[in-house]
């Protein structure tokens, strides 16, 4: 992969609260995994965890 | 004689234009045409190769990174540099009654001794670190194979100046470019741990497994039971996080076994998109959705038909490239989809209270359960 690429993508992180639902996306940092448990939900205060991994421009 | 001069001239300067010239340009190429010809494409073959070597070039400086970071033996690294020519032979087809038992024998052998040697050469058996360096040397086993493959018919046809050899690799060097950068991207998610645009059938039935009880039905396979619509599910993908394939066909033959009738068989896969169609497009169809060699296919397609399991598939189109690189974001929200069509297979295919096998199938890199 180019480094313009490489800079042109990010690999983001979606975790969803399992009770009601919310998405937060944020960095993806090493050591992470779809189905890992993430933070906590602000607005229920459940454990989210982490429901899908992928690359997008910009 | 002046204008008679200035007539003759100008008799010349036609015939030389309009007649000369042509006859001498089409006999030159008529000769050397093909020469021209070799030697523009010659060219652009001889550009592409350098591309190719620059792309194996990189794997290898990652590679050598990856052994540097791992391994602290001198003599440790060159074992897991020679691992890069390690190959294994296909079985014998003149007789093809049992050809899958073999090379599922084969298959098995191959991978097996590549783990345990590079667990051994680690001197760890952590599932993640084995699963990372084992992507790294096939990655780069490959590309250093693709560019000798390369290099040795660009030679020959130099050797033997042959333009219907040159004809055939100038067509397909820019798809064997193009395959080497997703090869190299490949290294990328293998690094970082992230899941591929292969991985979407294992992230399918991921989501599914996870908060239930999970039991190890197969080597490296995973299998869960959920309850959907009212159906007993029975969700089987190859163990994750670390970047594995599973062994399918034996999880569904034991599925089979453990859980008695079936009434339904459902594979979830990336399938290659044609140019036309676009990324995370889904599709529902027949039959078992198993890439590779054909053996997992086979097996399962033999247990099915000796109980009379129905076969049905669901598939998410994206390109080679796309398949090996980190998963895109189009590709992860097909998952939606996919469910939808789930829902639709067994809602209209299978009775209420029925068990039925769901199958993640691809690498599960990056995606746990």
């Amino acid at each position: 992969m180019s480094e313009r690429k490489l800079e042109l993508e990010r690999i983001v992180v979606v975790e969803e609260c399992p009770k009601c639902g919310v998405m937060l996306k944020r960095k993806f940092s090493e050591g992470d995994y779809v189905g890992m448990p993430g933070g906590t939900c602000r607005f229920c205060g459940s454990r989210m965890y982490v429901k899908m991994i992928y690359k997008e421009h910009g | 004689m002046p204008l008679g001069l200035a007539i003759s001239t100008s008799t010349y300067a036609y015939l030389a234009y309009y007649l000369i010239l042509p006859i001498a340009y089409i006999a030159l190429l008529t000769v050397y045409g093909t020469k021209i010809q070799f030697w523009f494409m010659m060219s652009d073959v001889s550009k592409a190769l350098l591309e190719l070597r620059r792309i194996r070039d990189k794997s290898l400086d990652k590679l050598n990174h990856h052994i540097e970071t791992t391994v602290n033996d001198p003599v440790n690294r060159a074992r897991l540099l020679g691992m890069l020519e390690y190959f294994a032979v296909s079985p014998v087809d003149l007789d093809p009654v049992g050809i899958i038992s073999k090379l599922k024998h084969i298959v098995e052998v191959h991978d097996n001794r590549m783990k345990t040697e590079i667990a051994d050469i680690l001197g760890r058996k952590d599932p993640i670190l084995v699963g990372r360096t084992l992507g790294h040397v096939s990655a780069a086993a490959a590309l250093n194979y693709l560019y000798k493959l390369v290099n040795h018919i660009v030679s020959l046809t130099k050797r033997y100046s042959s333009l219907a050899l040159l004809q055939q690799l100038y067509a397909i060097m820019p798809l064997l470019i193009k395959q080497g950068k997703a090869v190299l991207e490949f290294i990328d998610a293998v690094d970082k741990g992230v899941p591929i645009g292969d991985g979407i059938g294992p992230l399918s039935v991921g989501l599914l497994m996870r908060g239930k009880p999970k039991i190890m039905i197969a080597e490296d396979t995973m299998a869960a039971i959920t309850t959907i619509d009212g159906r007993r599910l029975v969700l089987i993908k190859a163990e994750g996080p670390a970047s594995n394939l599973g062994k399918l066909d034996d999880a569904v033959r034991k599925t089979r076994l453990l859980f008695g009738k079936v009434s339904a068989i459902v594979t979830i896969d990336a399938m290659l998109r044609l140019e036309s169609e676009k990324s995370g497009e889904t599709a529902r169809g027949l039959g078992v959705a198993i890439g590779g060699i054909g053996v997992e296919r086979f097996r399962v397609e033999e247990t099915a038909t000796k109980e009379g399991i129905p076969l049905y598939a669901i598939t998410v189109k994206e390109s080679y490239m796309e398949a090996i690189s980190i998963m895109g974001r189009k590709i992860a929200e097909a998952v939606v989809d996919v469910y939808n069509m789930l829902h639709r297979i067994l809602e209209e295919k299978t009775e209420e209270d029925a068990t039925v096998i769901v199958v993640g199938v691809g690498n599960t890199l990056g995606i746990g359960q």
